[in-house]
């Protein structure tokens, strides 16, 4: 890696030219030798952190030293005294000069208060999401424990949950975690305390769940070892919340006993506020009962699982153990851990990982905003130590000295990044607010998020980094003009020093490059999410309403039960007002994942070991299913009433699973079975095809699908399916539907509750929650960015233009045509704006591209989006130019000759 | 000229002049020691230099040839040695820490370390 030398080598030519011939080489030489002997990345940047602001500041002392070299002491005395006199002069003169122009000042203030703002405003969010510790006792080693499914195993799923075999063996045979625990989310209904039936979602958990996370009940105790064995007596422990809300702080709680899903429960106690992991709206934790002897099927995989690394354990070691542990399980179960083992990774990274891209993206999008506040106020800067070359080189006649010269630029830069740092973090403390009302739930731990010491801190960073940055180069430029002794220049020169223009130029096609990223990064979001938008999501959404019911095995322990209850709540609620049609299924699109279930194809050979299985998504659905929801029916049927558990088992499916399992061939006829129902009457005839659905979310791409009839579940020899969401199309208001469906089920039966109540517009809006919030900060930012650029590039040209008046009065006196002097200055704007159009261009290329894929999930760029940004850019750019021209064409000769 | 116009010495020229003192040096064997033994102040390599250009200028070391003796001289680097000025002012400088240090130990400042 040559970075550090290279930024070294950089840095060295900071120092006044004497000294950096006589010894910048070997510096040079030191560093490298340093460098290469320094290994790691970690140290190697801490050598670059501590080496180069060194070199800078001693650049800068140089610099001073060499400036009086000659005609005082050689050794400089320092005393702190002085420096301290030094400086609150410098601030007095920074200040009154900048309050000589309160216009220019509050607009660079604003500038950069808005760029600060921003910036500050995110970091507080990835402060808070991605880098705070999680609210849990020393969380810093607990390590979340997925299970991998490669192609060789048959299946493709990068992450999974686990079998209760894979979390006992992995709990025994660990010695680099403290401790596994598992735990399932579930739902359920809680009845009593006078109130109506809740349905509240729910964690089953192992018993060492809560001492694995280190906290201890508020209340009561948690679950004993004994407790956490299956047919045990049941009881369950309450969140702080819930206890509040459902049992009123009830103080003799512990000990009472509630009906959970109709079972008679025992609180043994309630956990302390704030603790409400793993999700956090679990209400309730149930004994997730897993027999360490016969913990079931090591293929049926649904625990979510957790561990801790032990005391000075590191997460590679715990890696290198689990791969040792896998190894033997592949050895003892071939069948099973082929293709399949388990990983685990941090807990933090589990939790925050697939919002980073996104903030990440939003973080970079701010810190182009501050740059170009940054080159925005070094274009200033620049034209007013100009504007004042004279007073410059007076007061370096009368003996001030180039350090001091330095230092009044960079003391006004220093002031105005200081305001412009405060109106920011004040502005941020808005955007935080309005960041959050924008969408809360699309960022996990939002209600984290909390200005703390590091916000302010960050913000003093960036508001001393953009002075630095914007102040060095006018700060050093100025004084080099006054030391010159440009007495002479400034009274006669009528064009700008070609070095001056250089930098000028070269702002400005800083300024377009970065306008250029963050607008085509926003083009990009913005179309892509556009695009993510106008998906079809393969079922009409506007006036659908859902609702869910469950029925308890307890109140109803028969299929006939389940069957004869739904099919009641559905023909009421056929019959209400307001209600066009009405149906069931286990699972809803975008907003529940039906789970994927192997199945057989009647007359074909199993595919072979190796190859990926034959699955789909099961979704189990009752009769008007597909036109309820507005799934068009491609083929055959969907189900009738006539499909019942006496008549032939049918299956409805996919379009794409249609076309995968049955290519260039119609399926209507054929016969599939769930894998492992060997019931003779398992095998379903193949009745229709319908449409794609994008059940899981618009950017991924419809899942193959086939559709059980719930009537018929038992005949599989499946127990009855009892959770159902209702779905209504209505005619009137979704309101007065979910009413109506409340009434019919509470005339069936009172004891249940309707939950996951959502109007599917709702639903849709709140699967893109997440691109859209990344959406409307980037176009946000975006705009901020190209305004600032606006005002940076028309500031430069302006100036520009006005230090050409007498060259430009000249002219038109000697006789000049306006259009020739028109176009002279406007080439004269537009040649930087280009080359930072291509400058962007260039760097969009990998940016885009990457924002589009990692943050949005959608893949590529199109010509349009690059052609709309470049145009804006371009057109902001020409009316930024156009201005100052036109004024330079207004220009009258004597007006100009008067300037002189 | 008087060593004592030259105190007191910023603590890292006389960090250098101490390293010095011990024989010729190049700038990077200056720099290594200082930063691997001590645990006092870093010398970075901007204010290494600084410091050297700075010592050479008012005449307290100078630059000499690469000493016979060194294991391994690499000839395109710059050695420095003490000059007499450079010696008599570091002889100065510490005679005045003493007499700081005399002066701490009256006060009982300096009590002995504990091992």
């Amino acid at each position: 890696m040559r970075v550090g030398p290279l930024v070294v080598r950089a840095a060295l030519r900071a120092f006044p030219a004497p000294f950096r011939e006589k010894y910048a080489r070997e510096m040079l030489e030191d560093f490298e030798h340093h460098w290469r002997n320094t290994q790691r990345s970690r140290d190697r940047t801490w050598l670059l952190v501590r080496t180069v602001p060194n070199l800078l500041t001693s650049a800068i002392a140089e610099h001073r030293r060499s400036s009086f070299a000659g005609s005082a002491p050689m050794y400089p005395v320092r005393r702190e005294g002085r420096a301290m006199l030094h400086l609150t002069r410098d601030l007095r003169h920074a200040a009154r000069a900048l309050r000589g122009q309160p216009l220019l000042t509050s607009f660079l203030v604003m500038t950069l208060a808005v760029g600060i703002g921003a910036t500050t405003a995110v970091f507080t969010v990835v402060n808070s999401v991605l880098l705070e510790p999680l609210h849990l006792p020393q969380s810093g080693n607990l390590v979340a424990i997925w299970g991998r499914f490669d192609p060789e195993s048959g299946f493709n799923y990068p992450r999974f949950v686990l079998s209760a075999p894979e979390v006992v063996d992995y709990r025994r045979e660990t010695q680099t975690l403290g401790g596994v625990a598992a735990w399932q989310p579930i739902t359920v209904t809680v009845r009593g305390g006078g109130a109506e039936p809740d349905r509240v979602p729910a964690a089953a958990v192992t018993g060492n769940f809560f001492s694995l996370l280190r906290v201890s009940p508020e209340r009561g105790r948690t679950f004993t070892p004994d407790e956490d064995r299956p047919q045990h007596a049941r009881v369950a422990m309450l969140s702080a919340g819930y206890w509040r809300s459902r049992f009123g702080a009830d103080p003799d709680i512990v000990g009472r006993t509630v009906p959970l899903n109709g079972e008679e429960t025992t609180i043994v106690g309630v956990m302390p506020p704030g603790f409400t992991y793993p999700s956090t709206s679990t209400s309730i934790w149930i004994p997730l009962g897993i027999d360490p002897a016969s913990p079931g099927s090591r293929k049926s995989h649904s625990l979510r699982a957790i561990g801790r690394l032990r005391e000075g354990v590191s997460l590679q070691q715990a890696r290198a153990e689990l791969a040792t542990i896998m190894a033997g399980w592949k050895a003892r179960y071939p069948d099973v851990h082929t293709g399949h083992y388990l990983f685990i990774r941090p807990l933090l990274d589990d939790t925050v990982g697939s919002v980073r891209p996104a903030l990440l993206a939003l973080l970079v999008a701010t810190a182009f905003v501050v740059l170009i506040g940054c080159a925005n106020l070094a274009g200033v800067l620049m034209s007013r130590g100009e504007g004042r070359t004279r007073e410059m080189s007076i007061r370096a006649a009368l003996g001030a000295r180039r350090g001091e010269l330095i230092r009044l630029t960079l003391a006004e830069a220093g002031i105005l990044s200081l305001f412009g740092g405060t109106l920011g973090l004040l502005l941020a403390w808005i955007g935080v607010r309005g960041l959050l009302a924008v969408d809360p739930s699309s960022i996990p731990r939002s209600s984290e998020i909390a200005i703390d010491g590091r916000v302010p801190a960050f913000a003093l960073a960036i508001s001393m980094a953009t002075a630095g940055i914007s102040g060095v180069l006018p700060a050093l430029r100025g004084a080099a003009a006054a030391a010159r002794g440009t007495l002479r220049e400034s009274s006669h020169a009528t064009t700008a020093a070609g070095g001056r223009q250089r930098v000028r130029r070269a702002l400005v096609a800083a300024e377009v490059a970065l306008s250029v990223v963050l607008v085509l990064g926003a083009g990009v979001m913005l179309r892509g999410f556009n695009r993510l938008l106008a998906t079809d999501p393969g079922f009409r959404p506007a006036g659908l309403v859902t609702a869910s019911i469950a029925l308890p095995s307890r109140d109803y322990p028969a299929a006939e039960q389940v069957e004869a209850l739904y099919s009641s709540v559905l023909d009421r609620l056929r019959r209400a007002p307001g209600v066009a049609a009405a149906s069931a299924a286990s699972n809803v699109p975008l907003l529940n994942e039906a789970g994927v279930w192997d199945f057989e194809i009647e007359g074909r050979p199993a595919p072979p070991a190796g190859e990926m299985a034959w699955n789909a998504a099961a979704v189990i659905a009752r009769r008007d299913y597909a036109r309820t929801v507005g799934i068009p029916v491609e083929r055959g049927r969907f189900f009738r009433s006539q499909d019942d558990a006496r008549s032939m088992m049918v299956t409805v499916i996919s379009d794409t699973m249609a076309k995968r399992f049955f290519p260039g061939r119609n399926p209507i006829g054929h016969r599939i079975r769930v894998k492992g129902v060997t019931a003779p009457a398992g095998w379903m005839t193949i009745v229709g095809v319908i449409g794609d659905v994008h059940d899981v979310g618009l950017e991924a791409a419809p899942r193959p699908t086939y559709y059980i009839a719930q009537p018929q579940v038992p005949s599989m020899g499946e127990g009855p399916y009892r959770q159902m969401a209702i779905v209504i199309r209505v005619s009137g208001s979704p309101d007065a539907a979910i009413a109506a469906l409340r009434s019919v089920v509470h005339d069936l039966d009172p004891r249940l509750p309707l939950f996951d109540i959502e109007s599917m517009d709702a639903v849709l809006d709140q699967s893109v929650a997440r691109p859209r919030f990344t959406t409307t900060l980037l176009v946000v930012f975006a705009i901020v960015g190209i305004l600032l650029g606006a005002g940076g590039i028309y500031g430069v040209l302006a100036y520009t233009v006005a230090t050409r008046t007498p060259e430009i009065g000249i002219r038109r006196a000697l006789g000049a045509p306006a259009t020739r002097i028109l176009s002279d200055v406007m080439r004269g704007g537009l040649w930087p704006v280009c080359l930072g159009l291509a400058i962007g261009l260039l760097l969009s290329y990998w940016t885009s591209r990457a924002l589009a894929t990692e943050v949005l999930g959608v893949s590529g760029t199109d010509l349009t989006t690059y052609a709309v940004a470049v145009l804006a850019v371009f057109t902001v750019a020409l009316v930024s130019c156009a201005v100052p021209a036109a004024r330079a064409l207004r220009v009258s000769p004597l007006a100009a000759l008067r300037s002189e | 000229m008087d060593p004592r116009t030259f105190l007191p010495l910023p603590p890292l020229d006389f960090q250098v002049l101490l390293d010095l003192a011990a024989g010729p040096k190049h700038a990077y064997g200056l720099a290594t020691p200082v930063e691997v033994t001590r645990d006092d102040v870093r010398l970075e390599l901007g204010s290494l230099y600084r410091i050297l250009a700075r010592l050479s200028s008012d005449g307290l070391i100078e630059e000499t040839e690469p000493r016979r003796d060194e294991s391994r001289p690499d000839a395109r680097r710059r050695y420095y040695q003490l000059t007499a000025l450079g010696r008599a002012v570091a002889g100065a400088e510490a005679r005045r820490l003493e007499g700081l240090i005399r002066t701490a130990r009256a006060q009982r400042l300096l009590v002995p370390r504990r091992k």
